[in-house]
């Protein structure tokens, strides 16, 4: 009773609020034995997230609220959280507060919380069982001489994670090594990568885990890129010793690709893809094993008000019977329609090894309230006073789409990567760059005034902010 | 019993949306000296915000009538309210603007271009819309600075005057059917129309009106 009466308290305040879109999801499964609903609400300045379900027997919920407060993306309520150092991740679902900030040289995350097992689906998340308190920070910080550091400290229901990175990255080479703590298990990771020409690269990884006993791990791998043929090929070692090599082909209208996998067995997998007209593909996989030889065959049809496909597909059955493998190859038929009104039905069958069917069925609809239907449209007058510029890269190109705060204002540049902002009087005002609302892409600023001062048109100065592209 | 009801819910829910718009597409200003002030309205019907940048550029009209865009003359100046700005779900919003050009009649093309949310990577769709914005003199355009010349396919217009008109021609055929369509005549430029069919045309100026048949 308490969990309802919180998610209409939270749904109450939320209503409240002014300009909402809604997206609504319902659906069940007897693939996962679920069946739930969830609401998206995408207000001015956050987005809401309520969902509600039954899983395997159990009620589920989900409850969550981000939105941007100063320079942090704060989210109160569930939250996935994937923080990731240089081959080494940690991955925390939280019911509690998250907080993060991305700068052009220093990124910065903190959570606090109760740790969870989650449950997901295409139509509503939750949380299944709340295990543990758990409490983080994550840090990086990027240097001018392309030194990159970065730190995570967790604790997490009694299992410690303390790690440091350092990565060198210099034209086209970077090195780069990890260690610590990782949930309780010891680590330390190195890997070297170079692309000494554009389509080549070699990448090579070392690692080493301490659990009940130290494992250690290594890979090496190349790339080439030669016009319309990729080749790849890997050795790795650890607790068992693999080679792959594969080449692909892609064309307008047919690719193909090979792979050869040497492990304690030998396999070749054979996919070749033809596309006939702009909306149907079809797809032969031809398997060569030890165990014996597989075809199938699987096809798309991409439309305008319904999609379908049919195919064989290797997936992780969580719930298969102990002592067999997992991962099953089951004939998959999916279709999704598109609906009037902005809504949409997905249907997905699966057909098991054992010959049983499974269902999936869930739908999709938007919906609106508090916007702005009356006749008067908003307006603002021409005003004689105002602030230009343009956003350039550093060699000089035009970025379009990126976002400057000019006082209280948010202004985007152009298809010319010029900007403006018009003003009644000459007053001075704060201006800067808001990478994390750029329209396309991850950028980091360069340079950018502090305050410019509007001016009449004919005395305007244009003040130019760099920005970069951010990896 | 809850997952009928679930579903029903999803069913009876549901919502219209349709897409952007810009209006007018085409405003003729009629004014006394260089300077023309006007308006562009613009709606955003989808049910997701819309960021909008608004920018002005120049435009030809070849002799078949076909438009394509080109940089703005540097001689002519658009000044907005504003050139970009944010807009909720079912939204509408006026944006004034002033042309500045250094004699009349001139032209210009406001494109309103929609970005959806945003993505960091992967395809960003823009949605452009276009208003087309003629200064006009006040004088209108008359038959008489037209020189009309009658081909097998059709009718050569060859403006002659300094003076812009919009003219509406309607082509009647032999079989009965008519076809009417309305174009911008520049100053000094050329502009055919193309019969599909046997048939005569009648092309009304804002001062006087051409009719093939009587050549």
């Amino acid at each position: 009773v308490k969990v309802v009466t919180a998610i209409f308290g939270f749904l109450l305040v939320a209503l409240s609020a002014s300009a909402q879109s809604f997206q609504m999801r319902a659906g069940t499964s007897t693939l996962m034995d679920s069946s739930g609903a969830s609401v998206k609400i995408y207000a001015p300045h956050s987005v809401m997230d309520f969902g509600v379900g039954v899983a395997q027997g159990q009620f589920v919920f989900g409850v969550s609220d981000s939105f941007h407060w100063r320079d942090y993306d704060v989210t109160a309520g569930d939250s996935q959280l994937g923080f990731s150092l240089d081959n080494a991740g940690l991955g925390v679902a939280i019911r509690g507060l998250s907080v993060k900030r991305t700068g052009e040289h220093q990124s910065f995350g903190l959570f606090a919380g109760s740790t969870n097992l989650t449950y997901g689906t295409p139509y509503f998340s939750g949380v299944r069982k709340m295990q543990h308190l758990g409490i983080g920070t994550f840090f990086k910080h990027r240097f001018s001489n392309g030194l990159t550091s970065s730190s995570l400290l967790a604790v997490e229901g009694g299992k410690h994670s303390a790690i440091e990175s350092l990565k060198f990255e210099r034209l086209r080479f970077s090195l780069s090594g990890a260690g610590g703590l990782l949930a309780g298990k010891t680590f330390t990771n190195l890997q070297i990568s170079a692309h000494p020409l554009k389509p080549l690269r070699f990448s090579g990884v070392h690692q080493d885990l301490w659990e009940a006993a130290h494992v250690s791990a290594n890979s090496a791998s190349a790339f080439l890129n030669f016009r319309r043929l990729d080749f790849n090929a890997a050795i790795f070692s650890g607790r068992t010793v693999g080679e792959t090599v594969g080449i692909e082909f892609h064309a307008e209208w047919i690719d193909a690709r090979f792979n050869y996998y040497k492990t304690t067995t030998n396999s070749v997998n054979m996919i070749f893809g033809e596309r006939i007209g702009r909306r149907t593909r079809v797809t032969e996989t031809f398997s060569l094993s030890n165990g014996g030889n597989d075809l199938s065959i699987g096809g798309s049809y991409e439309g305008r008000h319904f999609s379908v496909s049919v195919g064989h597909q290797t997936v992780f059955l969580p719930f298969a019977v102990s002592g067999q493998s997992a991962f099953h190859q089951v004939l998959t038929v999916s279709l999704r329609l598109q609906l009037p009104h902005n809504s949409s039905l997905n249907i997905e069958s699966l057909m098991l090894p054992d010959g049983k069917v499974r269902h999936t069925v869930y739908g999709d609809t938007w919906a609106y309230r508090n916007v702005d239907n009356s006749s008067s449209p908003s307006h603002k007058a021409l005003q004689r006073y105002s602030i230009e510029g343009n956003v350039v890269e550093p060699d000089g190109q035009i970025v379009v789409g990126a976002a400057i705060r000019i006082g209280k204002e948010t202004v985007f540049s152009d298809s010319h990567g010029h900007f403006s902002l018009r003003f009644s009087k000459p007053i001075a005002v704060i201006a800067k760059a808001i990478p994390e609302e750029f329209l396309v892409g991850t950028w980091a600023v360069i340079s950018t005034p502090v305050t410019v001062t509007a001016a009449l048109e004919e005395s305007v100065k244009k003040i130019q902010i760099v920005v970069r592209k951010a990896q | 019993m809850y997952k009928t009801w679930i579903l029903a819910v999803f069913v009876l829910i549901s919502v219209s949306a349709s897409a952007q718009q810009l209006a007018p597409p085409v405003l003729e200003l009629s004014v006394k000296r260089n300077i023309g002030r006007g308006a562009v309205l613009l709606g955003n019907n989808a049910v997701i915000p819309q960021t909008v940048t608004l920018e002005a550029v120049g435009f030809t009209v070849s002799e078949m009538g076909g438009a394509s865009s080109q940089p703005l003359d540097p001689s002519i100046t658009v000044n907005f309210s504003e050139t970009s700005f944010r807009m909720p779900p079912k939204s509408q919003h006026q944006i004034d603007y002033d042309v500045i050009c250094p004699k009349v009649p001139c032209h210009v093309q406001i494109q309103a271009n929609f970005h959806g949310l945003r993505t960091t990577n992967g395809i960003a769709v823009v949605i452009r819309l276009i208003s087309f914005v003629y200064l006009v003199q006040r004088e209108a355009l008359r038959v008489e600075d037209v020189q009309i010349q009658k081909e097998i396919q059709g009718l050569v217009i060859t403006n002659r005057s300094e003076k812009y008109g919009r003219v509406e021609a309607t082509l009647r055929y032999v079989d009965g059917t008519e076809r009417v369509e309305g174009f911008p005549l520049f100053p000094g430029a050329i502009r055919k129309v193309t019969f599909e069919k046997p048939g005569y045309g009648i092309l009304k100026f804002p001062k006087g009106s051409f009719d093939s048949r009587k050549q």
